[in-house]
C-alpha cells in the first residue's frame, strides 16, 4: 500500500494543523485508494466523492480563517451502509428495504460527525441488515479480507473493516448487536469499539436487535477511536434507549499507565474451549504480559454461565429481528440474501416464552457480572476464537454452532474493545477483546493504548496491491 | 428425532406462513435442534425469582 497517506487520525490531524496537507488532498488522496481498490475488496456500496470534496473544501477553509472545531476536523472517514446519511441512499444491502428509509437525512451520530468537521467518504458494506453473510446473487459489493482475499473480513461492519485496514479511510461507523464491530476489527487488524449499551444514540440506524444494537467508533488505534467517541457520544431523544450519562474527554484519560490495573482473566469458556487456536491463546497471553509488564495484576475469573449468555443474546437477537423482519419474510422472502433467510427464520421457531426467558437470564446475567467487575477493572479475553476463516467455509449454521466471546457482552450492554495482538502463521490478525463496566469506555481504550504504545500490531497495513495484483 | 424436528419445522413454518425451498427446509430441520436446545438451556431453576431485563415507563411521552 503506498506509504503516501497517514495511518492514524491522529497523524493526519496533526498534519492538517501543521500544513503540510489540505484535507482536500487527504479526501483525493483517499478517493484514489477506493477507486484502485473497492472492486477487489468490496469495502465501500456508495462512494460520495462530490459530497466528501464539498466537506474536505469547508474544512480547509475553516482551518485557513483559524476555525478548529476539533481533531476531526477535516478527516476522511466512512459509514456503514444501515447508518442513515442525507448525502447517499441506505440500502442495508438489501433489496427489502424500503428506498425512502433514512432518505435524505443524517443520523444523528452521522450529523455529530459532520458537525465535528468529518469528511464522509461513503456508505460500506454491511451483511444485509446487519445480519447473515454476504450473497452474490443480490448484487451488493461481496467484502474480502484485504489480508487473504479469500478469508472473511467479518460482519456485519464488514465495509468498515476493510476500509480501516486498507487504508481507504482513517476510520469509520459501525455497529454491534452480537460482535459486528469487534469482529470486522479482529479478522482485519485493527481496533473497534463496542459502546455500553445507549451510549452513542441509534435512531438513523436500521435496526436488528432493539435492546442489543449499539453504534461504535472503528479505526486503528484506540486513540483514535477516543476522539471519535468524544464526538459520537451523548443523549439524543431521539432514540428511547439513550442514556443520559455525561461524555467525559475520552483522550484525556489515556495516560499510558496500567499500574495497579485489576485484569481478570476468564479462562473457562474464553480460553479453553477446543476452538480457540493454539496462535490465538498464545497472541493474547503476550499482549497480558506486557499489560503485566507495566503493572497491571492479573488474576484468573470465570465468568459464569457464559456460554448460556451467548445463547440468550442470540435469541434475543434473532428474536427481535425477526418482529422487525416478519412481514417481508412473508412476502419478499426470496428477496433477502439466502444467507439472511436462514438466519433471521430462527426467530419464528421460538417462543414468547424462550424470549421472555431470555431477559430474565440477562436480569442474572448483569448482575453475576456486576458482582465479577467488583473485583476486576477489566477482563481481557481473545476477541474471537481463530483467525478470520475461508469466506466459503462461513454458513449461518456454523455460527450457531460456535461459540461467541463477543455475544455476552450485548446481552450485558457492557463496552467492550477489539485491540489487534499479533499475526497467524498464516498472516492472518489477532486480536484481545477489553470488556469493562458499563460506561466505562475511557478505561477500555486507556488500556488499549497503553498496550499500542508498547507494540504496533494495530499499525501494520496488508499488503492489498500486491493480493488485487495476483 | 430428525422426524421430531422435521414435524417441528414443519409446523412453524407453515404458522409463520413462510414457503421455503427444500434445501432450506433440510437445512432447518438439521439446525433446529441446535436452537432449540439453546433455547432450553435458558430455563434455569435459580432463575425462577428473575424478572425480564425490560423496562417500560407508562408515563413516557
Amino acid at each position: 500500500m503506498p506509504q503516501d497517506l497517514p495511518l492514524t487520525v491522529k497523524d493526519a490531524a496533526a498534519a492538517l494543523r501543521s500544513g503540510s496537507v489540505s484535507s482536500v488532498q487527504l479526501t483525493e488522496g483517499f478517493l484514489n485508494r477506493i477507486s484502485l481498490l473497492n472492486e477487489s475488496l468490496g469495502a465501500f456500496v456508495a462512494v460520495t466523492g462530490e459530497s466528501a470534496l464539498k466537506a474536505a473544501q469547508a474544512a480547509d477553509s475553516d482551518f485557513a480563517a483559524g476555525v478548529d472545531r476539533g481533531p476531526l476536523q477535516g478527516i476522511p472517514l466512512a459509514v456503514k451502509d444501515i447508518i442513515a446519511t442525507e448525502d447517499a441512499p441506505t440500502t442495508a444491502n438489501s433489496r427489502v428495504l424500503d428506498p425512502e428509509w433514512g432518505k435524505g437525512v443524517d443520523a444523528p451520530v452521522v450529523a455529530r460527525l459532520r458537525s465535528a468537521g468529518t469528511v464522509l467518504l461513503g456508505k460500506t458494506t454491511t451483511s444485509e441488515f446487519a445480519i447473515g453473510l454476504p450473497d452474490p446473487d443480490k448484487g451488493f459489493p461481496i467484502p474480502r479480507n484485504p489480508w487473504n482475499l479469500d478469508h472473511t473480513p467479518a460482519g456485519s461492519s464488514s465495509g468498515t473493516g476493510i476500509t480501516v485496514a486498507a487504508g481507504l479511510a482513517l476510520g469509520g461507523l459501525g455497529t454491534d448487536t452480537g460482535g459486528s464491530v469487534r469482529g470486522p476489527a479482529a479478522q482485519n487488524g485493527h481496533t473497534g469499539l463496542k459502546v455500553t449499551f445507549g451510549r452513542v444514540p441509534k435512531n438513523g440506524v436500521a435496526p436488528l436487535g432493539y435492546t442489543l444494537d449499539s453504534v461504535g467508533p472503528m479505526a486503528r488505534s484506540a486513540y483514535d477511536c477516543a476522539i471519535m467517541l468524544e464526538v459520537m457520544a451523548g443523549y439524543d431523544s431521539g432514540d428511547s434507549y439513550a442514556a443520559q450519562v455525561p461524555v467525559p474527554k475520552y483522550s484525556e484519560l489515556l495516560t499510558g499507565d496500567v499500574q495497579g490495573l485489576r485484569i481478570g482473566v476468564p479462562m473457562p469458556y474464553f480460553y479453553d474451549s477446543p476452538e480457540v487456536t493454539d496462535e490465538v491463546r498464545t497472541a493474547v497471553f503476550a499482549a497480558l504480559d506486557v499489560l503485566k509488564t507495566g503493572g497491571a495484576e492479573m488474576s484468573d475469573v470465570e465468568v459464569p454461565y457464559a456460554e448460556q449468555a451467548k445463547n440468550a443474546n442470540h435469541v434475543t437477537l434473532v428474536a427481535e429481528a425477526y418482529s422487525f423482519h416478519r412481514n417481508n419474510m412473508v412476502n419478499r422472502w426470496n428477496d433477502y440474501g439466502r444467507f439472511t433467510r436462514r438466519a433471521l427464520v430462527r426467530g419464528a421457531f421460538l417462543t414468547a416464552a424462550d424470549y421472555t426467558q431470555a431477559q430474565r437470564f440477562r436480569s442474572f446475567f448483569r448482575r453475576e457480572l456486576a458482582q465479577l467487575f467488583a473485583s476486576y477493572d477489566v477482563l481481557i479475553t481473545p476477541t474471537w476464537p481463530s483467525p478470520a476463516p475461508r469466506s466459503d467455509e462461513m454458513s449461518p449454521e456454523r455460527q450457531l454452532r460456535s461459540v461467541s466471546f463477543t455475544g455476552p457482552w450485548n446481552l450485558a450492554g457492557l463496552p467492550a474493545l477489539a485491540v489487534p495482538c499479533g499475526f497467524s502463521s498464516s498472516g492472518l490478525p489477532l486480536s484481545m477483546q477489553i470488556i469493562g463496566k458499563p460506561f466505562a469506555e475511557g478505561a477500555l481504550l486507556a488500556v488499549a493504548d497503553a498496550y499500542q504504545r508498547q507494540t504496533d500490531w494495530h499499525l501494520k497495513v496488508p499488503p492489498v496491491h500486491t493480493a488485487v495484483a495476483a | 428425532m430428525a422426524s421430531d424436528a422435521n414435524a417441528a419445522v414443519k409446523m412453524l413454518l407453515e404458522t409463520a406462513n413462510l414457503t421455503v425451498s427444500e434445501e432450506e427446509f433440510a437445512i432447518f430441520t438439521e439446525s433446529y435442534p441446535i436452537l432449540r436446545s439453546q433455547a432450553d438451556g435458558l430455563y434455569l431453576p435459580h432463575l425462577d425469582a428473575e424478572v425480564p431485563a425490560v423496562s417500560f415507563d407508562p408515563a413516557a411521552e
